[in-house]
């Protein structure tokens, strides 16, 4: 591989491991975003796009809704949607792409994707997009995916008697260590450190743990004589590593909670693991300055 | 205040009429599904306008209270700073604005003219503002599940702030004027006087209206009174405290909503913007000072501020309006479903149960 | 575009930074005027207890309260490095350019203590806005009965305004009493916290006819309203001033709402009977 093409993908700022090295590593960089993200500064090229609002494109959701986004706004000068620099790219490396529009490629993905049969930007911009499968023999697409009316099994419910156990219940590991997303810190933090309110809440709680933090929940912070601000020392069976504590009661007792943002103590905690969505049993004690 | 009769077909010659006069006119569209919002009127969007829509949860309070406001530009050069006040005068109606949003306009003109210190940016955007309200007179559109602008006083009819009023009659439709502004367009000749039988076919909508609103907020005076003298349990605070997920959304909907917070950005190597942005106090860093001190750190102390803000008797004395319209906003967009009406509802069960208790300790 | 009739009151207007003095750690003394004279004029009728909105460039803007007497000539701010405004304002020299709007708030209602003792506490850079009434009070001084200064800081070295406490300490008719919660430095006076100071022997703190100026962080205050609650002082004869976070300081964004009050215009100064009522952490 000589060369990557990132479409709107910042995994510099995301990412644990250290990618910028590996970006070196390629003849050519090329970034298409709307912000100057941490992968874009490793780019040899970056091409700036439009934002949300400034082109007609469609999106698709988690919740399998395919959704049109209209232009409200003109973009600033010299600004094009991203697909549109793909398509003159290609059409300076010889190749004939012949896209008008958006909803050309959107046309396009239809052939080519059958769950997409039917979702043209005609069909897309009534009601709040379309829910795929969004075929041609059924246009409106499907609200539930497993559903007896679409021949699927639907899902079977079972109630469980008792919440599962954590994994950490051992006497040296009490406590369960979970990574997840924190209220201002969302993907990247590209567009929250662009909106006024977002970023102040967000740098608020830099300022308040200039070092980073875990969250403890007051009663295990008690029971380990830890309090708000104290240096503490997180033990898991391989690793340890040292960090703030925030003690809140957003946190569940017998949790250890690890913001995404964390780089580094997810890095030592988790280790070749790198999946922050495992549990790690872990032991928090206070670290003495 | 006088009234006047027009025909269902030419009620969006109003709009030409305005437009005519200079002004530029936003009105309400439907967008998709259940979307709707304001836009400005051209000549292509023109014939789309809606006078029965569900109203849009984007308010037209940012006609007057923009959601980010250029207020100054600060420039730097050979050691001096020069500062350059930006102004924008706008002359602008908002045509189909409802009695619920016409309140909240109402309200943040005493909140910014009227104390004080008079805001000049908010002046200028509303000295030149003319105001066509609509009456929510369309059970199906108009009024949402929400509503709950009878228990507030502030609809489904305004009696007054402003500028013309339309309610639909069937054919026809009723025209009031609020202002001599207003009256003025009455020399054209799609007015005509009306008769008796209109005003009774007002009446009777308006009966019959009064009726249909499913929200019915019945303890909301009580409320008032309860959170005005401090009764209310920490404990109900922090079970809505608990509800709130903290993301701000009522306020931005809010067309009574004040707050905002100010920020300095760059525009060029050597200027700099100062803008203001709406703001929302259920964001912890709303009153956390520099140096890390936060008087209001816990969640449900920021709700109990929004809440005592917007029904404390003392602020409804001093502002001549209360802080909530009735617009029923904040219910629609609550996640935690800790609007307006579910509050009141929480604190009127709260305070069932203290009674209860008390009752037992006799 | 025409100027409004109405004035813009978030409007700063340029000032120059005369000089810099060194308070203690990470606090500062800046000396400034108006560029324009008439605007300097205007100003300086402000009351003790007001603030003012300082703008840096390309940074923002932050309240301060204003640390000198309207009776003195001098117009200054003493600020201690917190965030990022005001490192903006301790990286500034003098010379250098910067923006002042002001001053805001009710101010201590100075003349309704005449005939009265005046007894000021005050904790650590809670001095700052103190200091205002000291020096009016003392340049008025035949208006006022006894006056009683209680300075206190962590070590000796946080003590703030020290050649004016040296002065106060020598006037005449006036009682200056200093103490430190960690003795260094050869420091031989008293070793405590502030109200440590009201049960010394020699000290007698008035109660009667007495109005007593409170500012410091939130734990010190809350121990010293205890304290003078306890020597028998009535809610309403407690008087300080408030901080709280504020972006305009002309009762309009909001942020410093607490209660019934607008820090910025009902406020700063709030006797302790109402600050109780307001009902929220100091």
């Amino acid at each position: 591989m000589k060369a990557l093409w990132l479409c709107r993908y910042d995994p510099v700022s995301s990412s644990l491991f250290d990618l910028a090295g590996s970006l070196g590593q390629f003849e050519l960089v090329v970034v298409q975003h709307l912000f100057m993200t941490d992968t874009a500064k490793y780019a040899h090229v970056i091409l700036p796009t439009t934002a949300f609002g400034e082109e007609r494109v469609s999106f698709t959701s988690t919740e399998r809704r395919i959704q049109l986004a209209e232009q409200m706004v003109e973009p600033s000068p010299g600004l094009t949607p991203a697909w549109e620099q793909i398509v003159r790219v290609a059409g300076l490396m010889g190749a004939d792409w012949d896209y008008p529009s958006a909803a050309a490629v959107m046309e396009e993905i239809g052939e080519v994707v059958p769950f997409y049969g039917g979702a043209s930007y005609e069909n897309l911009s009534r009601e709040y997009g379309r829910q795929w499968p969004c075929t041609k023999d059924q246009p409106l697409g499907t609200r539930f995916l497993f559903s007896e009316d679409n021949g699927r099994k639907p899902f079977k419910f079972i109630p469980v008697p008792k919440p599962a156990p954590a994994p950490a219940s051992s006497k040296d590991f009490p406590l369960t260590l979970v990574c997840g997303s924190s209220l201002y810190y969302w993907n990247q933090n590209v567009l929250i450190r662009h909106s006024e309110a977002l970023r102040r809440e967000y740098s608020i709680l830099l300022i308040d743990y200039p070092e980073g933090f875990v969250e403890l929940n007051p009663e295990d912070a008690k029971g380990l004589g830890v309090r708000d601000g104290h240096k503490v020392r997180i033990y898991a069976e391989a690793a340890s590593a040292v960090s703030t504590a925030r003690v809140t009661a957003e946190v569940r007792k017998g949790t250890v909670f690890v913001p995404y943002f964390e780089h580094d103590l997810e890095r030592q905690i988790l280790g070749e693991r790198r999946d922050g969505s495992a549990l790690v049993p872990v032991r928090v004690e206070r670290e003495k300055a | 205040m006088k009234a006047r009769i027009l025909d269902r077909a030419d009620v969006l010659k109003i709009v030409d009429l305005l437009r005519q006069q200079g002004y530029e006119v936003v009105a309400p569209f439907y967008g998709r599904g259940r979307d709707t919002f304001f836009d400005t009127v051209t000549d292509q969007n023109r014939d789309r306008i809606q006078i029965h829509l569900p109203n849009p949860y984007y308010p037209p309070k940012r006609f007057v209270f923009p959601h980010i406001e250029r207020l100054m530009k600060f420039e730097r050069s050979d050691g001096q700073i020069h500062i350059e006040p930006v102004y924008e005068q706008p002359k602008r109606a908002i045509f189909g604005i409802r009695s619920c949003d016409l309140a909240g306009i109402y309200h943040l003109d005493r909140f910014y003219l009227g104390r004080e210190f008079r805001d000049v940016y908010y002046e200028n955007h509303r000295k030149n503002l003319f105001l066509v309200n609509v009456v929510c007179s369309d059970v199906d559109r108009d009024i949402n599940d929400e509503c709950f602008c009878v228990c507030t006083d502030t609809g489904p009819a305004a009696r007054d702030h402003f500028d013309l009023q339309l309610m639909d009659l069937g054919s026809e439709f009723m025209a009031v004027a609020g202002t001599p502004a207003g009256e003025a367009l009455f020399a054209d000749p799609i007015f005509r006087k009306g008769e008796a039988a209109h005003i009774e076919k007002r009446h009777a909508i308006l009966d019959e209206l009064r009726k249909r609103f499913k929200t019915t907020t019945s303890w909301f005076s009580a409320t008032v009174r309860y959170v005005t003298q401090g009764d209310i349990l920490e404990k109900t605070w922090e079970e809505i405290g608990n509800r709130c997920l903290e993301c701000g959304g009522c306020t931005y909907v809010c067309p009574a909503c004040t707050c905002f917070t100010v920020s300095d950005r760059p525009i060029g190597p050597n200027e700099f913007e100062r803008v203001r942005v709406w703001d929302a106090c259920a964001l912890s860093g709303f009153t956390r000072m520099a140096g890390g001190h936060n008087p209001r750190k816990a969640v449900h102390d920021r709700r109990n501020r929004r809440f005592f803000r917007k029904l404390a008797h003392f602020f409804i004395q001093r502002e001549l309006a209360m802080a909530c319209v009735g617009c029923g906003r904040c219910a629609a967009v609550c996640h935690g479903d800790i609007g307006m009406p579910s509050v009141v509802e929480m604190i009127r069960r709260a305070t069932g149960e203290v009674d209860k208790h008390e009752r037992a300790s006799h | 575009m025409s100027a409004p009739a109405t004035e813009n009151v978030y409007l700063p207007k340029t000032a120059v930074l005369e000089r810099v003095v060194s308070e203690i750690a990470e606090v500062k003394t800046f000396y400034w005027h108006f560029e324009d004279s008439a605007e300097q004029e205007a100003f300086r009728q402000f009351r003790p207890g007001q603030f003012a909105q300082v703008s840096l460039f390309g940074v923002g803007e932050f309240p301060t309260s204003l640390p000198p007497s309207p009776t003195e000539g001098e117009t200054f701010f003493t600020v201690r490095q917190v965030g990022s405004c005001t490192s903006a304002l301790h990286r500034l020299q003098p010379g250098d350019k910067f923006a002042v709007r002001g001053p805001y708030g009710n101010g201590f209602p100075m003349e309704d203590y005449y005939g009265k003792n005046l007894v000021f506490v005050a904790g650590g850079i809670g001095l700052i806005p103190l200091r205002s009434c000291i020096v009016y009070a003392l340049k008025n001084r035949n208006k006022y009965k006894s006056i009683q200064i209680f300075h206190g800081a962590k070590t000796p070295k946080e003590l703030m305004y020290v050649p004016n406490l040296h002065e106060w300490e020598q006037t005449p008719g006036v009682e200056c009493y200093l103490t430190v919660d960690r003795a260094t430095d050869g420091w031989n006076g008293n070793v405590g916290v502030v109200g440590s100071l009201f049960k010394k022997p020699g000290v007698q703190v008035p109660v009667e006819n007495t109005t007593a100026f409170v500012c410091g962080p939130p734990v010190m205050f809350r121990f010293v309203i205890k304290d003078l609650l306890e020597m028998g002082f009535s809610e309403k004869n407690i008087v300080s001033t408030l901080e709280r976070y504020m972006k305009c300081g002309v009762g309009k964004c909001g942020h410093c709402c607490i209660g019934v009050a607008y820090v910025c215009v009902d406020g700063p100064v709030f006797t302790y009977e109402q600050i109780k009522k307001l009902g929220e952490d100091i």
